[in-house]
Order: C-alpha cells, then sequence, then structure tokens
C-alpha cells in the first residue's frame, strides 16, 4: 500500500513537471543540462560494435598479408629490401590490395552501424555534431592516405605502417572531441605505437596488429560495455 | 534557505530554457528547426521561452534569409553565458551540500 502511494506521488509529480515545466530539482536540472550538452554537441551514434569489427578485419588482413609473404618466402622485416622482378612487384601489389580492402571494409561497416545507429536513437546524421566529426576525420585521413601512397610511390615500404598509425592517432585524438570522450585516449595510445615502430621498423606488422586489431577490439568492447552500443 | 533560493536565476527556471541555455552553451550558432527537434517541443512553446530569454538579453537571436526562405539562428550573448555558469555552479553547491 505504501509502495503504491509513492508511485501515484511520483507520477503526479512527473506529470506536473512535464506540463509546467517548472520546479526541477537541482540534481535533475543538473542533469539535463549535462545530456542537453552532450546530445548538442557531439555525436552518439559511434558504435563499439563497429570497432571490434575493424579491429577483426585488420587483423586477419594483416594475417592474410604475412602468410602471403611468407608463401614467398619473406617476412615483414624483408618488404624494405624485396627485389625489384616480378615477384616482388607482384608482392608489393598484393599488399597494397590487401590494405585497401582492409579500409575499405572497416570503413563501410562503421558507417553502416553508425547509420543503424543513428536511426535507433533517432540521431539526425546532418547535424552540425556529424558535419563537424566527419570533417574532423576525413581530412587529416585523406591528407595522411595521399602522404602514405607518396610513401610507397617511393619504395618507402617500411614506413608505411608507422605513418598510418601516426595519422590515424592524430586523428582520433582530435576528433574524439565531438564523440565519447575515451577516443582521445585511443589515439594517443596509437601516436605511441607510431613512435615506437619509428624505432623499430621491423616490428612493423605486428605493431600495426596490435594498433589497428588490438586496440579496435579493447576499444570497442570498452565502449560497448560503457556505453552498451 | 532564503539565501539559496536567491542564487537561482528564475530565468531558468524551466526545463525548457535550460535546455536551449545547455545548447547554446556548447554550440556556438543553432538554429531554429535544429532547436526544435533537439528540445522535441512544439513551436509556440519553444519561441514564448526564447523571446523570454532574448528579453533578458541572456539569447541573442538573428534573423537571415536562404534563398527565399527565413531563417532564425540562436547564440548566447557574454552576459547569458556568465549568467548560466553562475547558475551550474549554484546547483552543484546545493547537490553537495
Amino acid at each position: 500500500m505504501e509502495c503504491k502511494k509513492n508511485d501515484l506521488t511520483l507520477y503526479l509529480k512527473v506529470l506536473y513537471t512535464m506540463n509546467h515545466n517548472e520546479k526541477i530539482d537541482p540534481l535533475e536540472s543538473i542533469l539535463l543540462i549535462k545530456n542537453m550538452m552532450m546530445k548538442s554537441s557531439k555525436i552518439n551514434s559511434l558504435s563499439g560494435r563497429s570497432s571490434i569489427l575493424a579491429g577483426c578485419i585488420a587483423a586477419v588482413g594483416a594475417g592474410v598479408a604475412a602468410y602471403y609473404l611468407h608463401l614467398h618466402g619473406f617476412q615483414y622485416k624483408d618488404i624494405q629490401s624485396i627485389p625489384n622482378d616480378e615477384t616482388g612487384t607482384r608482392i608489393i601489389k598484393f599488399l597494397i590490395v590487401d590494405a585497401l580492402l582492409i579500409m575499405i571494409l572497416a570503413v563501410s561497416g562503421g558507417l553502416y552501424f553508425t547509420y543503424k545507429k543513428s536511426q535507433e536513437i533517432g540521431e539526425n546524421i546532418k547535424s552540425t555534431a556529424m558535419t563537424n566529426f566527419a570533417k574532423s576525420l576525413i581530412i587529416p585521413l585523406l591528407a595522411g592516405g595521399v602522404f602514405c601512397l607518396a610513401l610507397l610511390w617511393h619504395g618507402h615500404f617500411y614506413y608505411v605502417a608507422p605513418m598510418t598509425l601516426l595519422v590515424y592517432g592524430f586523428t582520433m585524438f582530435h576528433a574524439s572531441h565531438y564523440t565519447y570522450k575515451e577516443v582521445s585516449s585511443m589515439g594517443i595510445l596509437f601516436m605511441a605505437l607510431a613512435v615506437l615502430n619509428a624505432f623499430q621498423l621491423q616490428w612493423g606488422l605486428w605493431i600495426w596488429i596490435l594498433g589497428f586489431g588490438f586496440l579496435h577490439i579493447l576499444y570497442g568492447f570498452i565502449i560497448y560495455k560503457k556505453y552498451n552500443t | 534557505m532564503k539565501s539559496y533560493i536567491e542564487g537561482l536565476n528564475k530565468a531558468f527556471d524551466s526545463r525548457i530554457r535550460l535546455g536551449i541555455m545547455s545548447i547554446l552553451m556548447v554550440n556556438d550558432t543553432v538554429d531554429y528547426n535544429r532547436m526544435k527537434e533537439l528540445l522535441d517541443v512544439t513551436d509556440g512553446n519553444l519561441a514564448s521561452h526564447i523571446a523570454a530569454l532574448e528579453k533578458l538579453e541572456y539569447v541573442l537571436v538573428e534573423k537571415t534569409f536562404v534563398g527565399k526562405k527565413p531563417r532564425t539562428t540562436y547564440k548566447i550573448s557574454t552576459l547569458g553565458k556568465s549568467e548560466f555558469k553562475k547558475h551550474i555552479k549554484f546547483l552543484e553547491k546545493l547537490i553537495h551540500k
């Protein structure tokens, strides 16, 4: 009976505040303010699932690359000195196609999950926050991508892995401004891996898997657990 | 007890006004449609609350034309920003009491 009475008072109170928009208590006000600030300036459609998926794709893609090199009697640490003959060219071509496939699959997976989530929670995908977020992703990644093509063009294969890690780290660190704050520490870890890789070029493939594979999966889980998306 | 009540700005005494101010605190400019969508309110309701905040000079309203369509955008004023910050500080004090 006591419980029922409390429920009724609560119900009436909610009805009253909804209709009169007045006299909300301090805690409720603060929560409302926080919620509105988040909702109006940050992207909440990113999902942990897309990060986990991207991580898996990257790990599998890198595994395929390692296997292909192994088939031809090479290891990642040999790629800087791969012979300039038919086999060498074929291996490099395969690695480039493999990298492009990883990127296309991971990006489309991310776009798909983001779109689905935005529909679910009713977030406008044409909002200012979304436009800012997209800009802060696309511009540095595009510049970085073209830079990496130049590295390939000049035959600096060793430097592609640290460069992709570095560009991605910068981008995530910057873009975190518009979304979950966890993304910023992920960006920092990517940058740290890039620097480590720059000193230990021969570890490139493993550090790359640690970054694009493991960190993506790890942060995907953290975001999934914390925000349930 | 009296002093607590004095610290709270009456202008922010409603959900919608709190919402409007919060949105404008973190966005440079927000247009009418976006504001309506975020707050999930009717036209009349939004207009009256905005008008009240505009009268107090907490919110700046700008009307422009995009082609033939009128477009209204809102911005927070320096006064609005400082008053709202005060309000938040006070609310926090009340909670931590």
